[in-house]
């Protein structure tokens, strides 16, 4: 990790030599020299044509005025800040003004011990940090005759108000979602999991961007060995910028060719939370709502956080229906192509006969009528997803009625077909996670092709293939659909259903943590056994077992 | 080792062995012991076929306890001497030779099924493009996914045999042991050579995680293989009596009996999915052991080299195998029980009276 940091300031020098060859020898560190005016000009050389950056001269004024600058970003920090906590309190401070003691060898001591009146400091001896912290939205204060800075805390960086997550709404649960700022979202985090376990490290990633990326565990829970995976992956990254979460997603995948999600994203702080309390790692980085969660197991992608805020049997009864939805969403068209081509001895022969009779004057074969219909289907979705919003609901409008309605009676496809279009797509969007329901949506089309050329057998064929697929990928050495295969009982406790919170004691398996047990066994709520009523009865047993 | 990665003595000792004797042996085995023993079958399924298998496990696991890390091909090169190799090679034949004939089986029951008009070697390279590429990914991939579908496949089995039950006479089971016990030996030999094939289990013991647990599972193996296919038989000979011998898919035809309120009727697809799961888990496993065992043999670095070839070799094989399935089926009844007997139980009893005589390998663990 130190090598990357080296690089990264490597690079940053030899930008800064590009413009300048007299600053610095090549591979060493610019110090800062103990003469004022040889720092200032080195920065204004530095930051040349950057207009938002501020060299703010002045005098401190004790007895024999010593000179000093301060240098920060116009717009990220603080301004009441800087104003209140550095320029006032160095300027106006009764305590210096014509002091005979302050001079220019022991002001930068007196400064940082007694005047300063901001929480976080540092000071730091090279031009090069001092650099990268200004651009980080610090402010750096040079006095003449130190030859050392120091760096003060006053960021202050414009950013949205914490919102709804857009992508991920839920009826009930906690309403906030990731903003764009990284300390924001870290602090979301924080106020979750109020734990000194909750360790987030900071890399810096992108030779020009310089993005924080925090990567967050538990310490303990999270296996030691994924937690060190993660940032040997990330570390590993060189890339010019880094604007968004979806950069490191690509480059740390197990499978980078898969079609299967292998990073679960999400908004929601608290599905952050519950990642991390299972032991998985999640990745923020700075200015994207979206956080990224490692390792992801197929099954996540089927679940909304909201399953674990609603009473067992409907968070199970939703669960169930969503399972159900994805094999819908896959396999339907594939289905009916398949058993209107293929295999028409399996419907019952009204139903046979009825469509049929819808698909008599449908010039085309069934495959054609349904690869016609989901296309269309998929590019209407495309449109309203990128129009404002204003005029999306009129392609909706248009596509629901118009094309579908019309297509209808001018007789290009059945109605039956149209039917099947719709429930597949309404299928798709029960699927919780945005890239769960993108892998199903394109599986769809090669298993339509399986369907047309094979039927049924086609169809299984597809599946088994699939099936081989996802059996040999693992997502930081955790199957990929665990618990399904390797097959572990206890694990199933919150899968396909959810069990009630008081049953499932032990943390999922596969992710390698080593505390398994997340609650006291026997837990099991009833009314309380009160000594004057002994028809109590036995509801007080709990079945849990060790 | 050639294979790096490590099953779990479940996945690989109690289920594979179970998706990969069931999915051929329930579809063809009721018929062809019909034949010899009649209305009896279920008698030669249940008990014959089961003592033949756990036999065949015993002589598995004593051969196993003595060389814990190698597979057979690898021992028997250690007990036989020089006529090692020839018994290895003898067995990666067997293995691509009994996977030819599955994926014969295979390509025949679609064709006749469900699509008479498509050309064999359609479903053959398909099935094979599967298995080829289940196998090249490797032991915990194929149990991985047989554990996937192990629910779906035994779910489908029971699921027919019970809504089976409505069409079913139970009359037609008795009168029992009719004419004595002799037909009951005859129709056995079929359904034994099948139950044997779990001989396959001697390729992947030395890859399990947990062996103290190895032996329990294969037992368990050998009598749950034996109540399913003992169901299975049961209820086509319940539902379509007599002439369950004359047909070539029997349990298709129970499959196909079935209706639930009008609506639900002709549950052959479920069939089909069965069979495609089943027998692609049983193509990737014999395909896997082959590649395996011809690595062994020729001491390769890694078995993925040979997937190809032997890829290769399956698919032409099993295409010119039989003139047509009638042929494949008096094969299947006549030839395969004698072939199967000397591989299941011939050589490995020999390699281990041959290492018990000489006292060659460790004397392992008890149990």
């Amino acid at each position: 990790m130190l090598g990357i940091f080296n690089k990264i300031k490597n690079a940053l020098k030899k930008t800064i030599e590009d413009q300048d060859n007299t600053v610095s020898d090549a591979g060493e560190k610019v110090l800062i020299s103990d003469s004022l005016d040889k720092n200032i000009d080195y920065i204004k050389r530095v930051f040349d044509r950057c207009s938002d950056v501020v060299v703010r001269e002045f005098k401190i004024p004790a007895k024999e005025a010593i000179d000093a600058s301060l240098i920060y970003i116009d717009g990220m920090v603080d301004d009441d800040l800087v104003a209140e906590s550095i320029l006032r309190s160095l300027q106006l401070n009764p305590a210096i003004i014509n002091d005979d003691k302050v001079n220019k060898s022991n002001a930068f001591t007196m400064v940082k011990e007694r005047l300063l009146s901001i929480g976080e400091i540092k000071t730091v001896r090279d031009m090069d940090s001092l650099v990268e912290h200004v651009l980080s939205g610090q402010a750096a204060l040079l006095i003449d005759g130190s030859a050392q800075a120091i760096i003060s805390s006053v960021r202050k960086l414009e950013s949205r108000t914490v919102d709804e997550p857009q992508t991920e709404p839920i009826v009930r649960g906690p309403r906030d979602g990731f903003v764009e700022n990284l300390r924001t979202n870290v602090t979301l985090v924080r106020r979750r999991i109020k734990s000194p376990r909750l360790k987030v490290e900071i890399i810096k990633i992108g030779r020009i961007t310089q993005t924080d990326v925090a990567v967050l565990y538990i310490d303990g829970l999270a296996d030691g060995e994924i937690v060190k995976e993660v940032k040997e992956r990330l570390g590993r990254i060189e890339i010019d910028g880094v604007l968004a979460s979806g950069y490191l997603e690509e480059f740390i995948e197990d499978y980078p060719n898969s079609i299967f999600p292998q990073v679960n994203v999400s908004e929601r702080p608290d599905r952050l939370c519950s990642c991390l309390l299972e032991g998985r790692v999640g990745i923020i980085v700075d200015n994207t709502p979206i956080c990224l969660l490692v390792p992801a197991t197929f099954p996540q992608f089927l679940q909304s956080p909201e399953d674990y805020y609603n009473r067992f049997p409907y968070a199970s009864f939703t669960r169930i229906l969503r399972f159900g939805a994805m094999h819908i969403a896959l396999l339907l068209p594939s289905v009916y192509i398949a058993v209107l081509t293929f295999h028409q001895e399996m419907l019952p022969t009204p139903l046979l006969i009825s469509i049929a009779g819808q698909r008599e004057g449908v010039p085309f074969p069934a495959f054609l009528e349904a690869l016609m219909m989901e296309l269309v289907f998929e590019i209407l979705r495309e449109a309203g997803v990128r129009l404002p919003r204003p005029i999306g609901q009129a392609v909706s409008i248009v596509g629901a009625l118009v094309i579908g309605q019309a297509a209808v009676s001018a007789g290009l496809v059945s109605s039956a077909m149209v039917m099947v279009v719709s429930l597949t797509a309404i299928a798709s969007f029960t699927i919780p996670t945005i890239s769960g329901s993108y892998a199903i949506r394109i599986l769809r089309f090669p298993i339509m092709i399986l369907a047309a050329s094979f039927g049924l057998f086609g169809i299984m064929v597809g599946l088994m293939a699939i099936l081989i697929h996802v059996c040999s990928m693992r997502s930081f050495g955790v199957p990929y659909i665990a618990p399904f295969a390797p097959f572990s009982f206890s694990d199933f406790k919150d899968n396909i259903i959810r069990m009630p919170w008081w049953a499932m004691i032990n943390r999922p398996s596969f992710i390698g943590v080593k505390d398994k047990q997340r609650q006291k066994l026997n837990q099991m709520p009833g009314p309380s056994q009160d000594k004057s009523n002994p028809g109590g009865g036995e509801s007080g047993a709990g079945k849990g077992k060790g | 080792m050639l294979e790096k990665g490590k099953v779990s003595s479940r996945q690989g000792i109690l289920l594979l062995p179970f998706t990969f004797v069931v999915s051929t042996a329930v579809l063809i085995a009721p018929a062809i012991t019909a034949k010899a023993a009649g209305r009896d079958g279920w008698i030669s399924i249940l008990l014959v076929g089961t003592v033949y298998g756990l036999l065949t496990a015993f002589v598995i696991i004593k051969l196993w306890q003595r060389f814990p890390d190698k597979t057979i091909i690898e021992y028997s090169q250690i007990i036989a001497g020089p006529f090692g190799k020839i018994i290895g090679a003898m067995y990666v034949i067997w293995f691509i030779h009994i996977n030819s004939v599955v994926v014969r089986e295979f390509g025949d029951f679609i064709l006749t099924s469900f699509m008479p008009e498509t050309p064999l070697i359609a479903f053959i390279v398909i099935l094979l493009f599967l298995g080829s590429w289940a196998a090249k990914s490797g032991l915990e991939v194929i149990c991985r996914a047989n554990e996937f579908i192990f629910p779906l496949f035994a779910l489908s089995v029971v699921g027919i045999s019970i809504f089976a039950l409505q069409e079913a006479e139970f009359s037609y089971l008795l009168p029992i042991m009719e004419n004595g016990i002799k037909p009951i030996l005859r129709g056995s030999w079929a359904p034994m050579a099948w139950r044997g094939e779990i001989i396959v289990a001697s390729m992947l013991l030395p890859y399990i995680n947990n062996p103290d647990k190895a032996g329990k599972h294969l037992v368990y193996s050998v009598i749950l293989i034996g109540v399913v296919l003992t169901m299975a038989t049961v209820f086509t000979t319940v539902v379509i009596g007599e002439l369950t011998q004359y047909l070539t898919f029997p349990f298709f035809e129970l499959a196909r009996c079935i209706t639930i309120g009008r609506f639900i009727e002709r549950m052959e697809a479920l069939v089909l999915v069965m069979w495609v799961a089943g027998v692609t888990i049983k193509v990737a496993t014999f395909f896997y052991v082959a590649s395996l065992g011809l690595g062994q043999l020729f001491g390769l670095s890694d078995y993925r080299s040979v997937v190809l070839p032997i890829g290769l070799i399956l698919g032409v094989w099993s295409l010119e195998l039989f003139e047509n399935s009638i042929l494949s089926i008096q094969w299947l009844a006549e030839i395969f029980p004698l072939y199967a007997f000397v591989f299941e139980l011939g050589i490995p009893s020999a390699l281990l009276i041959i290492a018990a005589a000489t006292k060659k390998g460790g004397q392992g663990r008890s149990g």
